[in-house]
Parts: C-alpha cells; sequence; structure tokens
C-alpha cells in the first residue's frame, strides 16, 4: 500500500496542488523560484480576456458538437450490428474495428497525414469524386481530424459497448420474445435502454477527450495550418515552451482541469442516477 | 437468411476497408521510395524494396527509440501492475482508517485524465530533478488510478477470504499471504493491467515532450514526430525514418493488442461497468 500512496501522492495529488499554488504568481524571467510576485487571481482574469485561448475553447466546443453524436451512433450501430453476428464473422468485425486503438495516436495521425497530402489515395480520392481535395487547408482541417479521431477511438467505444450487450441478462430477450417483440422492437426497447449507463460512460470520455486533445493536432500542425491556439492543451504546451510563461501555463491547466471534474462530475451523477 | 449474409458480407467489407486502409497504406508505402509513394496508385506495391527499413535501422536512432520505448514501458507497466495490486489488495479486502478517503481520491484520480496532468508533472520534475531521465516518464506513467480500482474490484471478487484466512492460521505473515497466496490469484488481471500501462505509455506523446530534452531519450512517437517532413532538404530520408518506425511499432502494439485481446478487454469491460 505505501508504495503506491507515495507515488500516488507525488505523481498526482502533489502536482495538481503545485500547479494550483503556481497560478496565483507571476515569476519575472530571471527569478530563481516561480514562487515570486504573488499576483492573487491575475493570471485568471487574464485567462478570461485571452482571445487566443478562447480560439482553442471554441474549436474545441465545435469539435465536441460534431464529434460526440458521430461517435455515440457510429459505436452503437456497430456494436449492434457485431453483436448481432456472433460467431467467427463478428469476432472476425470486432478485431477489425478495435485494431486502430492499438495504433499509437501520434503514428496514426502521421498515416492519415500522408494519406491526405497531394498524391496520397484520400486526395487522389477526393479528386475523383470533383472535390476540392486538400482537406489540410484551414477551413477543413476540422474535418480531417474528426475523420482520424473517429477512426482511432470508435473501436474502444465499441467493445466497451459490446461488454455492456453481453451483460444483458438473456432472460429478457426470451421474455420480449414470448411477447412477440421484432428484432426492431427488441433493439429499440430493450438493447439500447440497457446500454443507457454505458453511452453516459463513453460520453463522458469523450468529451474529456476532446477537451484535452493534443496529440492529433500537434503532430498535424507540421503539415497544416494547424496553429498553436488550436486545443486548449496546445496552447499550454506554447506557453511553456516557447513563451517559458510557466505561471500562466499553470493558470490554463487548472481551468481546464476544473472544467474536466466538472464533466466527470455531472458523467458520475448520470451515472448513480442509472443504478 | 440470404439477404442477411448479403448484408453482413457488405458492412464487414466497408468496416475492414475503412478501419484497416491507413494499415495497409503504411505496409505498401514503406515498401516503396519516397518518390513512388505519391505517384501512381497509392494503395499498390510499386517496385517493392527494403531502403526504408535499412536506412532507418541503420541510419538514424530509431533501434534507440525503440530500445527506449521498451525499457519504459516495460518499467512502468511492471512497476504500475504490482503498486496497483498491491493498493488494489488493501483497498478491496482490508477495513482501516483513511479506507474511504483513499477510495474517494482514487475515484477523483481516476477523472484526471494524465494529458491533464503533464505540464504540473513535468514542473514539479524540473525541482525533483527527474527532467531528462526514464524514471522521468516511467515513475508518473506507473501511478495507475484505474489500475488501484480495477485490482480493488477484482481483490474483493475473485480471492476468495477463506483461503486468506486458512494461510493466517497456518501462521503466514501478511507479506507472505500477499506474495504466495494472492499474487496467484491476481495473475489474469495484472497481466491485463500490464498491457494496459504498456501500451499507455508506449503511446504517451505528451509527458515525454516535456520531460525528455535529448533525443537519445526519446520514445518511438516522439522520435517519429521529431523528423520534420516539409520543407526539409532530405523528404526521402526522414519519409524513410517515418514509415518504417510507424510500421515497426504499429506491427509490436497490434500484435500484443490481439493476442492478448481477451486480457485487454476485460480490462476495458471492467472499467465501463463499474466506471
Amino acid at each position: 500500500m505505501s508504495p503506491f500512496l507515495i507515488l500516488f501522492f507525488v505523481f498526482i495529488i502533489l502536482p495538481l496542488l503545485y500547479t494550483f499554488g503556481l497560478s496565483f504568481f507571476n515569476a519575472p524571467p530571471a527569478a530563481t523560484s516561480l514562487f515570486t510576485n504573488y499576483v492573487g487571481g491575475d493570471q485568471y482574469s487574464r485567462l478570461v480576456t485571452d482571445s487566443a485561448f478562447w480560439q482553442g475553447f471554441d474549436n474545441m466546443l465545435f469539435l465536441t458538437v460534431l464529434w460526440l453524436p458521430l461517435m455515440i451512433v457510429l459505436s452503437l450501430l456497430i456494436a449492434l450490428f457485431l453483436d448481432s453476428r456472433r460467431g467467427k464473422l463478428g469476432a472476425l468485425g470486432k478485431v477489425v474495428v478495435f485494431i486502430p486503438y492499438g495504433v499509437p495516436t501520434v503514428i496514426g495521425t502521421l498515416m492519415w497525414g500522408y494519406m491526405y497530402t497531394t498524391g496520397g489515395p484520400v486526395y487522389n480520392l477526393l479528386s475523383a469524386l470533383n472535390v476540392s481535395p486538400n482537406v489540410l487547408q484551414p477551413s477543413t482541417i476540422i474535418y480531417a481530424m474528426l475523420n482520424i479521431i473517429v477512426w482511432e477511438w470508435v473501436g474502444y467505444n465499441v467493445i466497451i459497448l459490446l461488454a455492456g450487450l453481453n451483460a444483458i441478462p438473456t432472460t429478457l430477450y426470451d421474455s420480449a420474445r414470448l411477447d412477440g417483440a421484432s428484432s426492431w422492437q427488441l433493439t429499440r426497447y430493450v438493447k439500447i435502454p440497457m446500454l443507457k449507463k454505458y453511452l453516459i460512460f463513453i460520453s463522458m470520455l469523450t468529451i474529456i477527450g476532446d477537451q484535452l486533445l493534443f496529440n492529433e493536432p500537434f503532430t498535424l500542425s507540421n503539415l497544416s495550418s494547424v496553429t498553436f491556439g488550436f486545443t486548449p492543451n496546445l496552447y499550454i504546451f506554447h506557453v511553456t515552451y516557447f513563451l517559458q510563461e510557466f505561471n500562466y501555463a499553470a493558470a490554463i491547466a487548472f481551468g481546464l482541469i476544473a472544467i474536466s471534474f466538472v464533466v466527470a462530475f455531472m458523467g458520475v451523477r448520470l451515472f448513480r442516477a442509472e443504478d | 437468411m440470404k439477404l442477411r449474409d448479403a448484408v453482413t458480407a457488405v458492412v464487414l467489407a466497408a468496416l475492414m476497408v475503412y478501419f484497416l486502409l491507413p494499415l495497409w497504406w503504411l505496409l505498401v508505402s514503406s515498401l516503396k521510395v519516397y518518390g513512388n509513394a505519391f505517384s501512381g496508385n497509392t494503395l499498390w506495391f510499386n517496385q517493392p524494396t527494403l531502403f526504408n527499413y535499412e536506412y532507418a535501422f541503420t541510419q538514424s536512432a530509431l533501434p534507440i527509440w525503440l530500445v527506449n520505448s521498451l525499457i519504459e514501458s516495460g518499467f512502468a507497466g511492471l512497476l504500475g501492475a504490482f503498486v496497483a495490486a498491491m493498493a488494489g489488495y488493501a483497498l478491496g479486502k482490508f477495513r482501516f482508517r483513511g479506507r474511504n478517503a483513499m477510495s474517494l481520491l482514487v475515484s477523483i484520480a481516476l477523472m484526471v485524465p494524465s494529458t491533464a496532468i503533464a505540464f504540473p508533472t513535468f514542473v514539479l520534475e524540473q525541482n525533483l530533478g527527474l527532467v531528462n531521465t526514464y524514471q522521468g516518464v516511467i515513475l508518473p506513467s506507473a501511478v495507475s488510478a484505474f489500475g488501484t480500482y480495477f485490482m480493488s474490484i477484482y481483490a474483493s471478487e475473485s480471492v476468495p477470504k477463506e483461503v486468506l484466512d486458512a494461510a493466517r492460521l497456518d501462521g503466514a505473515s501478511e507479506m507472505r499471504v500477499f506474495w504466495s497466496i494472492v499474487l496467484r490469484f491476481f495473475k489474469p488481471a495484472m497481466i491485463t493491467l500490464f498491457i494496459i500501462i504498456f501500451a499507455g505509455t508506449w503511446n504517451n506523446y505528451l509527458l515525454p515532450l516535456f520531460v525528455l530534452r535529448d533525443a537519445s531519450l526519446y520514445m518511438i512517437p516522439q522520435g517519429l514526430s521529431s523528423v520534420l517532413i516539409n520543407g526539409s532538404t532530405f523528404p526521402n530520408l526522414q519519409f524513410a525514418i517515418q514509415v518504417a518506425g510507424s510500421a515497426v511499432s504499429v506491427l509490436l502494439m497490434v500484435g500484443l493488442f490481439v493476442a492478448l485481446e481477451k486480457y485487454v478487454e476485460s480490462g476495458l469491460g471492467l472499467g465501463a461497468v463499474r466506471g
């Protein structure tokens, strides 16, 4: 127990407290300690009026609005499909859908990035369809990223939903069939309601994951128009590494952690309400 | 039934094309020289060559990044599995003062995604002198709130109290009970946890990006993305490193996931059920 307590304290609790403390100072560049020049809540007021941060926040909200329903609907459809095809083919489908989850996100992004560039297969396909083929330009980059994220994460969600479908007692199916339920009714009135808890869980993960998006935009920034403020996490990295303003970065980080707490808290409340 | 089979075939084919396309592209492209990768049929072989692999393995730091990834992910996985086993056993099987507070802390930590505390961890590590060391990545990666939670459920459900009591009656010390009895029951769950932490560390990008400065310490994702492709003098050589490195990394990870699918799934499934 105690090795865990030490690691847990040092690498989870302490960093959180430390960052929270840092966010109330504004140390000059040459200062030996980051805890010099106490400024109270100034870093947080700066955050509220920082347009670069809000641009990232806007992108994040926009992505969530697109991403959440798409992810839920796709995962649900695929899970219901695979669940209705048990046996060898279903098992094959499950492995196929799950494989991208095993691909490191940086590498997945690099591959899609290459496929998007001039001469790559996605570019060629779009030109053949007479659609503007360069998806890496500013107006479409968000959709290019959306595709990468869906590709990476749908499999994970499908596995979770399949576990949920497996947990439905067969007696429920039997009694529904005795009542003469069609397979559509079975899906609509038995399977989907029984999955509600699982759907809340993956929605929560999706919202938090979106907010912390970093690997994909950071990797794509070498190839495309992604800028340092594209997502809040990208902005923290920029403020830390290029501006070297640790105290301000701490305030942004803490703001984000607070938001993910709120989302997680609401999720847990909803989740408990289902029990 | 004919129609149903046709639908199954079409949907499965569509899933396979979408989810496996980037991997197929990677395989084909890794066997092409740069000039051939973005012209002609990008999804089929064209004058296959092992140039990319030869170059990446003999002329670049790729072998070093691979070894770094194996060392850091391996140690994080081992340490993480043991630490979580001890903590989970204590939380799942004993009543002690502070147990509830501990459980609460673990569930809070469950909600804080590791990317959210990458920056705080970095700032703390600067003070502890862990920046630019293997431990700087291994130690934070080994603290798994999910793992602790997972093991505590596993402990309360699958380690029979009678066996433990019998051993204690025979005069076995608590340490002995843990090492020779509990660990035996924990084995499958610890394998699951090892894979999850191993893969998480292998794929981690943000933490190494903050913590590791020296190119000789880089892990695979950081190494591959540090090789810029745009506007470079030798795009062909950088392409070689990126595709060969990606192919090897994907092969290792996907191989691990598919071979041990049973273990991976049980971890994800339980995570969802208990949320």
